[in-house]
């Protein structure tokens, strides 16, 4: 891409503009739009490496599900249940699940699934089922005890700074797929613990940002990206359209003026993105088979069956990286049986239709799915039916995009609290996402304020042990 | 040995000879070394802490002998003989959650063991390289640095001589223009006064003219009459509204904290607006920079004053915060971090914030020079309490704005009432709750209280309820058996930092232990005292002191009762209290004021009702006269540097001042009892800090030039963009310096002059010669900024509310997480609340400035999404309407609408290509009719598209 249509560069020359303005709708014209509309900087659409997945679904799930009651099974933590923990629990946690450090063992049972026997609670029915395409990293630690650290530790690699979102560096490095859909989708946001911050772009070119539909872990059947509804008729808004075309080339072959080319152009797309967006959003052209595969239509599944239906269209349509959340409904300081048996029924379902459509249509292969909350949870009981949060030690699992299925990765200590074997920090998570993307987290970088910047800041490694 | 040359471990025994050890014992020693030691070391930590590998992490090397002593970053690592103090055991044994070796997997126990004998054996290492390669970086060489064009002083440059016939209008231009003569450029032609009356509209007001007001200067365009409405201009509440907004970007404003909880900052508008009114009465810039460091610090002669430089400290207490990280010093360095980041970008361009965990790459200024500025800040109170009830979400604090005779009063109790029902809201989350009747439960006991319930017992102890005397609903005792064998361990986990008082309740009789043996584990390590329980307790009859001990947030705290040594005597445990130091009269007051009935009911409220009051108390407070200030923290203090900046590694302690590569000039020295920002204002703004102004000239320019002589307004560092006009810069700041930081005189100065009034077009010739227009040889052009959007499009309407906004986020609740809607304000966009994590869609599409950040520069994007809502928000939709109708109201003759409307919106008549096209627009959109309802609506579409026109958006 050239980098001519930079502001203050020289301006075009008259042909050249009738040249491109010429294209109208043509996607020709899109070539060098990016840049001529600053909208990406630096090292679009360049690869590292050979990359081993082209897309990300994030699987959010917003408050910390407790490892040990669903993939990180501990017998010795069911044995121990009402022991004392022989160990000091880890600092800053609420005093209420300290003074006492009572193990608390899970209430679900465990059992192997699969060829590879790996070992899923009941609260996972329908995951289970696709254990052999799980890899299950049991090691994972990341920084912030308190949510608001965790989930920008979870997303932006760090728990106190201001940095651009995993999503956002993704889409600034491979840039889009395809130019009519943002590169970088949230569904379903959570509007707290950082917020928009989460999927933003900090210091990197704002178009790097997710585009977002639908908020809080819900997604309604109608919604859609901010302004893409045209409020007047097709055939006034064309008209318009075709007045405000001319206008603006007056402008441009007065001023030469490169941002003003820009907007012409900006226009068309918008007005593409008009008729090319909302048939990927709408989902109710899928066939009832399909959407029966992701709950949706019943009434406990069907809000994350539709949010996992449109990560799965958002990936067929070229978008790079979508993320979907479940609301924040995972933080069981009390109540966890109740909570965790009805946060888990929301989304098993859902989660196991995703990857059984993915798979069915040759997509999980180049699609890296991963499930993971801010943090996990303390094996040591909070009040008397509950968990507190535990950053030390929890699990994420990956599928499909270059992972071993049927695979785990790392160990807790014998009751699930602090990683102690192959420990993979959120760092090194992220290091090993870009990776997969044919990223190398060392050479992407941006500078910003007198350095440059990286997703895994000064630390980081590839774990290259869970590659297929 | 020179650092290139690295010698396999297998040839080191064979180089080591002439140092063999003389006893057998030592050659025992290396033996173990190489056969139990090195493969250990090899296998899990060469990776990274060696030369071979090329790695150092945390600045240790783990290759040679001198590596380890010598240490990283934290010191030595091994300390020979001495197990327990090694640095390398404590990491290894993973009992330390930020210091575990190696990062990724335990080692096993018997390796763990291993090292250890090795360590008791007095380490013996064979290895003898040298540490040639382990010379810390060169040191800062400050007197160098000094001579930089950014920090050396000022000198007044010569002005350059240029031919009379150039113009030139003002000094700058003979800057300017010597530069351009010198590269062999021609500047481009002067702006027509329709555009150039547009620009300065804009740039100086955020604005545009009126037809008449462009009709006006377009028929007298003089330089005398330029003058005059330059004078005009500058006297507008505009010119506030916009030059005080181009602050708020670099002051990070906004109305809500973002982070992690998006807490309204009920108060932060009235610094919003004292930034608006210090523009527009063009305060000094050096009392502007004083009020907003150390406001609260500073004399006062009325009220007024006081209220103003109390609101305008805000600036400090503005940022982003993470209110709900659970270890409070980490949040007290954050915020302190924050504000070092924050004042160093705004005022002098510097991005201390890198500083924090190692000296600047590239700028001369070390971690020491951070941890000097970062003391003052950390000496300073921004956050306190909790804000919602719950102990894990801090608060900030608020200060009563000075009213007088009674109402002052009654607020400043108002006030403290908040405080105090904060602190005793986290007090009571931390308070342990007794089952059963407390015997005390009367007593408002303050700090944190443990029961015998909540500590661990080891081997056998018997309840007992026999005492009435009691905290709880019993207590255990040890029936005089298993001594030495029993004990109790109690685990404290204390809502801050600080001196504790420890006191242990128990009932005193004679044949109670004389000298029960305690150990405390404290912030610096185990302390025994024994305790006297055949001694009635002090405090209630029931509590007795045994010593004052400091704790961290989080560290450890511990009290292990022990009962060897107390045979034939009684061990009762009952219940342990912390009481923070500083508490302590407080809970005298309290405990004394039992009796007495005016006692503040909220020392004696349960939990629950504590939230609810403090809910209430921050619900009433929002829209009291209160400032969002800091104060000084009680105990103003140094504090240590930290090791790659992790709050819980202690480096050395770093006397609070400031960058050593800026002159000190005249700046007292930090007194004792204060922060320091008092001083820290005064060394900003001393004469011979050069550097704040250069910085505030550069932004200065930047605005009304589209580019600042120094393009990197923010970084004035290496990385940053040298300036182009270097004598230009310390003209333009010395001029301001003698002119007593008059931002109006050099706005003034500046859009006189010829350069300011160059046409922004470039004809071929020009835009080959200076293709970035790094000369300034022709204005640049830009877009209008979101604000000027908005503003514009209301303007036009006729719709534009002019009056001042006030807290215009109150009524948007408690978090100002909903999307918002601006659909019936018509205030200037300046007013309108800004949320961090959560901005107006039509702010954030046009670049408006993320308040997590400052930000000097905006940036000028151009992305589908601006075009999308150009197309399709109700907000443009409505107002064209609203316009439609107006130009059909306003046109004089049929068919004037036209005219009409591109007049109001560009000050001209459409030519007659434009007139003919936009006939044919409203012709089509209103099927011909000659209905002027029908026609309005048409126009209103015609006054759409010019709104999204680039004509609009785009200032020539």
């Amino acid at each position: 891409m050239t980098s001519c249509n930079r502001y203050d560069a020289p301006a075009p020359t008259r042909r050249r503009f009738l040249e491109s303005a010429a294209c109208g709708f043509g996607s020709v014209a899109l070539a060098g739009l990016a840049n001529a509309a600053g909208e990406i900087g630096g090292t679009a659409n360049r690869f590292h490496h050979a990359p081993r997945a082209k897309r990300v679904i994030f699987l959010f799930m917003h408050g910390g599900p407790s490892q040990v009651d669903t993939f990180d099974y501990k017998p010795e933590l069911q044995k121990r249940d009402g022991q004392r923990l022989p160990f000091a629990p880890a600092k800053n946690l609420d005093p209420t699940s300290t003074s006492q450090a009572k193990l608390l063992g899970s209430p679900w049972q465990f059992s192997q699934h699969g060829q590879s026997g790996l070992w899923v609670s009941e609260l996972f029915p329908e995951v289970a089922k696709h254990a052999d395409d799980l890899c299950v990293v049991r090691s994972v630690q990341s920084k912030g005890q308190s949510h608001g650290q965790a989930v920008c530790m979870l997303h932006t690699g760090t728990d106190n700074f201001v940095r651009p979102s995993v999503g956002a560096w993704v889409n600034y490095g491979l840039g889009r797929d395809n130019q009519d859909l943002p590169g970088f989708v949230s569904i379903s946001p959570s509007a707290s613990h950082g917020g928009p911050r989460n999927y933003g772009p900090a210091f990197l070119p704002a178009a790097n940002q997710a585009t977002t539909i639908g908020a809080n872990g819900k997604l309604s059947e109608e919604a859609s990206f901010d302004f893409l509804r045209p409020r007047s008729k097709a055939a006034i808004q064309e008209r318009k359209l075709q007045f405000l075309r001319e206008r603006n080339r007056e402008h441009f072959e007065r001023t030469q003026y490169a941002p003003a080319e820009g907007m012409i152009k900006s226009m068309e797309m918008a007005y593409r993105m008009q008729a090319s967006a909302p048939p990927v959003i709408d989902t109710k052209d899928e066939p009832e088979h399909i959407r029966e595969l992701y709950g949706i239509g019943e009434e406990k599944t069907d809000n994350y069956g539709r949010q996992c239906l449109l990560a799965r269209r958002f990936a067929e349509a070229g978008v790079r990286y979508i993320q979907v959340s479940t609301p924040n409904v995972w933080d069981q300081h009390g109540n966890l049986k109740a909570g965790h048996e009805k946060n888990s029924l929301a989304v098993d379902k859902p989660i196991a239709g995703l990857l059984t459509d993915l798979k069915q249509r040759g997509m999980l292969e180049d699609t890296l799915v991963v499930w993971s909350g801010e943090f996990g949870r303390t094996p040591i009981v909070q009040g008397k039916n509950g968990r507190d949060h535990n950053p030390q030690g929890f699990t994420v699992w990956m599928a499909g995009g270059g992972v071993k299925g049927g695979f785990t990765y790392g160990e807790t200590d014998e009751f699930g609290y602090y990683a102690v074997k192959d420990k993979v920090h959120m760092h090194d998570l992220h290091a090993t996402m870009l990776h997969l993307l044919g990223l190398d987290h060392e050479r992407l970088t941006y500078r910003y304020a007198g350095r440059d910047f990286r997703l895994t800041d000064v630390y980081g490694e590839v774990v290259d042990g869970i590659f297929a | 040995m020179p650092r290139s040359i690295f010698i396999p471990a297998f040839c080191l025994l064979v180089f080591a000879i002439p140092n063999a050890p003389a006893t057998e014992e030592i050659a025992k020693g290396y033996a173990f070394f190489e056969n139990e030691v090195r493969p250990i070391l090899v296998s899990s930590c060469l990776d990274c802490h060696s030369e071979e590998a090329g790695k150092r992490k945390g600045g240790l090397w783990l290759d040679r002998k001198a590596g380890w002593m010598i240490g990283g970053d934290a010191g030595p690592t091994i300390v020979p003989g001495d197990v327990d103090g090694s640095l390398f055991i404590h990491s290894i044994r993973y009992s330390d959650e930020d210091l575990q070796m190696p990062p990724k997997s335990r080692l096993k126990p018997e390796e763990i063991a291993t090292l250890e004998k090795w360590i008791a054996m007095g380490a013996p290492d064979p290895r003898n390289e040298e540490m040639a390669g382990a010379v810390r970086d060169a040191e800062i060489d400050y007197e160098a640095e000094r001579k930089g064009w950014a920090y050396r002083p000022l000198v007044r440059p010569d002005i350059p001589k240029i031919p009379q016939s150039i113009g030139a209008k003002s000094d700058v231009d003979s800057f300017i223009f010597s530069g351009l003569e010198k590269n062999g450029i021609s500047a481009a032609a002067a702006a027509m006064p329709e555009r150039l009356i547009r620009r300065l509209y804009y740039d100086l007001t955020g604005l545009p003219p009126t037809r008449e007001e462009v009709a006006a200067f377009v028929s007298d365009p003089s330089d005398a009459a330029y003058a005059k409405l330059v004078d005009d201009l500058l006297t507008r509440p505009g010119f506030g509204e916009k030059w005080g907004r181009h602050w708020l970007d670099v002051a990070r404003y906004a109305d809500s904290n973002g982070g992690d909880r998006n807490f309204t900052y009920y108060q932060a508008w009235r610094y919003r607006n004292w930034v608006i009114d210090a523009f527009y009465r063009d305060l000094s810039y050096y009392d502007f920079v004083r009020a907003q460091i150390a406001g609260d610090l500073l004399p006062w002669e009325t009220d007024q004053q006081r209220a103003d430089q109390l609101v305008a400290s805000t600036f400090l207490a503005l940022g982003p915060k993470m209110l709900t990280e659970r270890d409070k010093e980490k949040l007290w360095l954050d915020t302190a971090d924050e504000q070092v980041d924050t004042v160093g970008r705004a005022f002098l361009g510097l991005t201390l914030g890198c500083a924090r965990c190692h000296d600047h790459k590239f700028d001369p200024v070390s971690q020491e020079d951070y941890y000097a500025v970062a003391g003052i800040f950390r000496s300073t109170e921004v956050v306190t309490g909790t804000r919602n009830g719950c102990v894990n979400v801090a608060s900030w604090i608020e200060r009563p704005l000075p009213v007088g005779g009674e109402e002052g009063e009654i607020l400043k109790k108002k006030v403290e009432r908040l405080e105090l029902a904060m602190r005793l809201t986290v007090e009571k989350s931390f308070m342990k709750k007794a089952g059963g009747k407390m015997a005390l439960g009367d007593l408002p006991l303050a700090g944190v209280i443990y029961d015998n319930d909540d500590a661990e017992l080891v081997g056998e102890w018997t309840e007992s309820t026999f005492s009435s005397n009691r905290f709880g609903a019993n207590y255990v005792h040890d029936d005089q058996k298993n001594k030495g064998k029993n004990k109790i361990i109690f685990r404290g986990s204390l809502p801050e930092s600080g001196t504790y008082e420890i006191r242990f309740a128990y009932n005193a009789s004679g044949n109670r232990a004389a000298n029960l043996p305690l150990t405390v584990i404290a912030q610096d390590g185990k302390h025994k005292v024994t305790l006297d329980q055949t001694k009635a307790p002090g405090i209630g009859g029931l509590f007795q002191p045994v010593g004052r001990f400091t704790f961290e947030k989080g560290g450890d705290c511990e009290v292990i009762v022990e009962t060897h040594g107390t045979e034939g005597r009684y061990v009762i445990v009952d219940a342990l209290q912390f009481i923070a130091v500083k508490d302590i009269p407080r809970e005298a007051k309290a405990i004394a004021a039992v009796a007495e009935s005016d006692v503040d009911p909220l020392l004696r409220m349960s939990e629950g009702d504590l939230k609810k009051e403090l809910n209430k108390l921050i619900e009433d407070l929002k829209d009291e006269e209160v400032a969002m200030a800091p104060r000084d923290a009680a105990e103003p203090d140094d504090i240590h540097l930290r090791v790659r900046g992790e709050v819980g590694q202690l480096g050395k302690r770093v006397e609070r001042g400031f960058l050593k590569v800026l002159p000190t000039g005249s700046s007292a020295e930090i007194s004792e009892k204060e922060s320091g920002r008092r001083e820290l204002a005064e060394w900003l703004v001393s004469e011979e800090n050069a550097l704040l102004d250069r910085v505030i000239v550069n932004r200065i320019w930047q605005h009304l030039f589209g580019r600042g002589i120094v393009a990197s307004v923010d970084n004035f560092g290496k990385l940053g963009t040298p300036p182009t006009h270097p004598e230009l810069l310390d003209y333009l700041a010395i001029e301001f310096r003698e002119s007593g930081g008059s931002i109006k005189s050099l706005v003034r100065k500046l859009v006189l002059s010829r350069t300011y009034r160059l046409s922004s077009t470039a004809g071929e010739a020009l835009a080959k010669a200076d293709p970035e227009n790094r000369w300034f040889s022709r204005q640049n052009r830009r877009r209008l900024t979101a604000e000027e959007i908005r503003d514009s499009v209301l303007f036009f309407s006729g719709q534009l509310d002019r009056e001042p906004g006030t807290a215009t986020a109150t009524p948007h609740g408690v978090d100002l997480d909903k999307p918002f809607s601006f659909a019936k304000d018509k205030k200037r966009t300046v007013y309108l609340p800004v949320a961090r994590n959560n901005p107006a869609t039509e702010l954030a599409v046009f670049d408006a400035a993320n308040p997590d950040l400052v930000s000097g520069k905006r940036a000028q994007t151009t992305v589908p999404t601006q075009a999308l809502y150009l197309l399709n928000s109700d907000f443009l939709h409505d107002q064209s309407a609203v316009l439609g109708q107006l130009a059909a109201e306003g046109a004089s003759q049929p068919g004037g609408e036209i005219d009409w409307l591109y007049l109001t919106l560009f000050g001209r008549e459409p030519n007659p290509v434009e007139s003919q096209s936009a006939q044919g627009l409203v012709a089509d959109l209103s099927g011909g009719s000659e209905d002027p309802a029908e026609r309005a609506i048409a126009v209103g579409h015609l006054a759409h598209v010019l709104l999204a026109s680039s004509e609009f958006l785009y200032l020539d």
